[in-house]
């Protein structure tokens, strides 16, 4: 709390934020009029080649006939019910996303809330799936309805985790993402589930502003209307919330029923949206933030605009914003790949966008504590790092192990299987078992890495981005290289999860970014590069299916000399840190201390960093990229009393041995005879934990 | 007590602990520290004392090689600074920052063992004399009996006491602490640094302490040097510095000094 800011606070962050207001500060001050022109621009040019193709089919008739018929109709359909709601539905949508995201940010003091990032969005399309699959009367009510259900209920568990926390800012996008992450398996499990392999392609991407009439756009028009004149209405009591909590009650503001009706509001308007076009990700988030950077050219510094205008601006960003992606995309790629859904291409802005504001944090101050550490430390059970008890966690592995080749079902039930049976079983089943294993070992691996580099006790190679990023390597090297062999996947893979650990190892070492912020910069890092993924699979193309199978990691295709080489590979990883344990303990004290004790802190953090990301590049090629085994792992160890050293690398190593071993087990039993993907399986068995862990937060002790 | 750590230990008698010329060091346009020269002398205990934003501990800093300076040459044990190797320069210099990381599950023993890095390196064996070191570090720190227990679970003080072991383990000629009493109570204030007073005496080390309070300076230092917007305005023994006319300027209020009812020494205290 001294003499030293001059040196580690508020360094290169400031110097950058002053540098980029005196680039342009002119530029962003008139952001939502250069978007405004772009986007009526856009829409003139759609429109234009849209009538074109009208005037057209009229002035040449179809040669067979003779005469205008089918195709111009068509024509004149296409561009009516078609285009006109498509380019009308851009803009409300928008407009809509744009005005829930202001709500919820206002309400939740929250700068980085919308409906994305509280989860509302997958909750919604939860519910719309479990709608579609068991209870199919309940949508002749309407999507709405149902859709609503499922935001309702995913920010009121949200909400309800953090509450404890006082709804702390980064703590509630945090929850929010994970229940996203959570929601999307969950989602894709239910279709595969039934069957319907194809459909959880579209499920990753979704929100397309395709448009056969005009029914979506009049709803959705009428309810954005609806609820913006609620907030005018209620603009003096958004503006007391925008106080402290007591502060408003001592002004005689209703605040608790106040935040009800706007959440309820907020959310109703998001879930509509996503009933009707699917997720939209980070338009509520971008309109706002963007509005406000241009109200004070990027500087920080509050400038004259008022609230009410910054309001408008904020609306107008976000239509514009919407439009603008749709447009582009319908101009360029979408004329080939027209399943290429908005959606995709917002996060594509978003993801990029979030981690830009993530070190502005000056606009996180208000109702912000410093947050020092409202993350809870890892938990530990008392520590008990003897030989004897390590023996007994790889007995467990083993006993899983065990479990997985002998028990199984079959078209008659439950069946174990000795001897014979199990010589004939052990080609197919071995394999697997195999991958599942050195897979959870090699995340574990990365886990132990990024949380001791890092010191975040819920960091891991799903959270940070690292394993999406190793997949948006592959999919680079796809396209390149449609046949590339696995030494050139591997080298890719690698390479993708090795820029990301450094990028964002790098904000963590930035001054003043602290963990939670840390954690939030991966997750956006992850959902860019998802969104990367899900617009090459929705391409249709060879490598989209490649993706795909990545994506769902499933262990169906593993050989026998694939599982043999992976856990090779496995075992020489672990060894390689097994003998730089010291290196671990030392880093996890921070960089001033390490460095004081002697150790080569340039060195020692990029050939770590080089083994997490051969790692967690090694094992999403064979898994995929969605699980949490990567954080959990290292947590179980400590929590059977493994907590530093190589003791816990090991533990945790066995743990995500065993964790994925029995996920693998469970994803072939629990749907048989279908086979569920092993990644799905992992995340929904470690998701729960991971929101405990958030909940359960330091605030306790304040 | 202390053993020779290598040819550059011998010369500690004649050669200055820290030799600074023209030191400085500017950020963002802000000059923090103006060329500074300066020497301290090995052997004592010095503490540096200013008020918030004087830079001392940006010296600190640089002393300790965590943040390079901008010009000037800084000589430490007679060698210049940047021609020590890490391992090399942890052998003869340790270092504390203000707030101490958590120590993430480590008990006691294991946490003073890190200590040892800069002995065995990354895959040397851990042997009897690393051992020993650690032994004794818990033991001249009185933490033999908690030294199983794991470092979170412990006090403030104590939590200190393990980090400061792990300092002695690491059997340096000089440890360089930033404001190691500013966590804890006063009855533990007191502990701490005489506690670090009597150790860098008995072992013939040398220590560089940055310190808040000019009556706990005086109480254990040998020498205090006092910074005021990165310049030296005060540096001597206790009795030089603690008047009436030095304090006041060091401060910037009205000081005055009186005798300690029991010790006779001066304290000082705003008017």
């Amino acid at each position: 709390m001294t003499d030293r800011l001059p040196l580690h606070a508020s360094g290169p962050a400031q110097a950058v934020a002053a540098g980029s207001a005196r680039l342009a500060p002119d530029l962003l001050r008139r952001l939502p009029a250069i978007l405004t022109a772009s986007a009526l621009l856009l829409i003139a040019l759609r429109l234009h080649l849209g009538w074109q193709e009208v005037v057209t089919c009229k002035t040449a008739p179809d040669p067979a006939s003779g005469h205008a018929s089918g195709a111009c109709s068509l024509a004149r359909l296409t561009f009516a019910s078609a285009l006109l709601p498509r380019l009308a539905i851009g803009l409300v949508a928008g407009a809509a996303l744009g005005l829930s995201g202001l709500l919820l940010q206002r309400v939740l003091r929250n700068p980085l809330a919308e409906p994305a990032t509280l989860g509302i969005t997958a909750g919604a399309q939860l519910a719309l799936a479990i709608a579609t699959l068991f209870l199919p009367a309940l949508l002749t009510l309407g999507r709405e309805p149902v859709a609503l259900l499922g935001g309702l209920g995913t920010v009121a568990l949200l909400l309800s985790l953090t509450w404890r926390k006082g709804l702390d800012p980064v703590s509630v996008v945090l929850g929010g993402m994970m229940l996203t992450m959570m929601a999307v398996a969950a989602s894709a499990a239910l279709i595969i589930f039934n069957g319907d392999y194809v459909f959880s392609l579209f499920v990753w991407g979704g929100g397309s502003l395709v448009q056969q009439d005009w029914q979506a756009t009049g709803i959705l028009g009428t309810l954005t209307l609806a609820v913006a004149l609620c907030a005018v209405l209620l603009r003096r009591p958004l503006t007391l919330l925008s106080l402290d909590d007591r502060a408003a009650r001592g002004l005689g503001l209703a605040v608790i029923t106040l935040r009800i009706v706007l959440l309820a509001l907020a959310t109703g308007l998001a879930s509509a949206v996503t009933a009707h076009l699917g997720p939209i990700a980070f338009i509520g988030l971008g309109g706002p933030a963007l509005a406000r950077i241009a109200a004070t050219g990027g500087s920080g510094t509050a400038s004259g605009t008022s609230s009410g205008g910054q309001t408008l601006s904020a609306l107008v960003i976000s239509a514009t914003l919407l439009s603008v992606t749709d447009s582009a995309l319908a101009l360029t790629i979408g004329r080939e790949f027209d399943r290429i859904p908005a959606g995709a291409a917002t996060a594509l802005l978003g993801g990029p966008l979030l981690l830009w504001v993530l070190p502005r944090l000056s606009m996180l101050r208000p109702g912000e504590r410093r947050d020092t550490g409202s993350l809870p430390p890892a938990p530990t059970g008392p520590l008990q790092q003897s030989p004897a008890r390590l023996a007994l966690l790889a007995l467990g592995l083993v006993l899983a192990c065990a479990l997985a080749l002998c028990l199984g079902r079959n078209g008659q039930g439950w069946q174990l299987v000795t001897g014979a049976d199990l010589a004939d079983m052990l080609p197919w089943r071995l394999p697997r078992i195999l991958t599942a294993l050195a897979g959870g070992a090699l995340l574990a691996t990365a886990g132990v890495i990024l949380q001791k580099l890092s010191g975040n006790p819920l960091a891991g190679p799903e959270i940070l981005g690292v394993g999406a990023a190793s997949g948006v390597g592959l999919c680079l090297m796809l396209l390149i290289v449609p046949l590339a062999g696995s030494e050139l996947r591997l080298a890719a893979s690698t390479t993708g999860a090795l820029l990301a650990t450094l990028l964002i190892l790098r904000l963590a070492t930035r001054a003043g970014f602290s963990r939670e912020r840390l954690l939030l910069g991966g997750v956006a890092l992850g959902a860019f590069c998802s969104a990367i993924l899900s617009a090459v699979m929705a391409m249709g193309t060879p490598v989209s299916y490649q993706l795909v199978a990545w994506m769902t990691g499933s262990t169906q295709s593993a050989t026998l000399a694939g599982g043999l080489a992976l856990t090779g590979s496995a075992l020489g990883l672990v060894a390689l840190l097994l003998g730089l344990g010291r290196w671990l303990d030392l880093l996890s004290l921070g960089d001033p201390l390490a460095r004081s004790l002697g150790l080569p802190l340039r060195p020692a953090r990029l050939t770590l960093i080089a083994l997490g990301a051969a790692a967690t590049a090694l094992a999403t090629l064979s898994i995929g990229p969605l699980s949490f085994i990567g954080l959990v792992a290292p947590h179980l160890a400590r929590l059977g009393g493994f907590a530093h050293g190589r003791a816990h690398v090991i533990a945790s190593t066995l743990c995500g041995g065993m964790l994925l071993v029995i996920s693998d087990w469970l994803s072939r039993q629990l749907a048989f005879p279908y086979q569920l993907p092993l990644g799905l399986i992992a995340s929904l068995l470690a998701g729960p934990y991971l929101l405990w862990l958030l909940g359960n937060g330091r605030s306790r002790l304040h | 007590m202390t053993t020779a750590s290598g040819p550059v230990a011998s010369l500690t008698d004649r050669e200055p602990l820290f030799q600074l010329d023209g030191i400085s060091l500017e950020r963002q346009g802000r000059e923090i520290l103006p060329p500074l020269t300066l020497s301290l002398e090995a052997g004592r205990v010095h503490a540096l004392i200013g008020l918030n934003g004087s830079g001392k501990s940006t010296l600190l800093n640089i002393l300790a090689r965590q943040i390079r300076p901008d010009a000037g040459s800084l000589h430490f044990l007679g060698q210049r600074l940047t021609d020590y190797g890490g391992r090399e320069l942890a052998r003869l210099l340790a270092y504390m920052p203000q707030f101490p990381p958590s120590s993430d599950g480590m008990r006691v023993r294991d946490l003073v063992a890190l200590g040892r890095f800069a002995w065995h390196g990354t895959l040397g064996r851990f042997s009897h004399r690393d051992r020993d070191k650690v032994e004794d570090a818990l033991a001249a720190t009185g933490l033999t009996a908690m030294a199983d227990r794991v470092v979170d679970s412990l006090s403030g003080g104590e939590r200190q006491r393990a980090w400061l072991a792990m300092m002695i383990a690491q059997d340096t000629r000089c440890l360089l602490l930033d404001e190691p009493t500013s966590a804890l109570d006063i009855p533990h204030q007191v502990d701490m640094l005489e506690l670090l007073r009597d150790l860098a005496r008995s072992r013939d080390m040398s220590a560089v302490v940055v310190l808040h309070d000019i009556n706990m300076a005086a109480r254990v230092a040998d020498r205090i040097v006092a910074l005021e917007a990165g310049r030296v305005i005060a540096n001597g023994t206790p009795d030089a510095v603690m008047r009436a006319d030095v304090l006041s300027r060091i401060y910037r209020v009205e000081m005055h000094t009186m005798p300690h009812p029991a010790s006779g020494k001066p304290i000082g205290f705003p008017a």
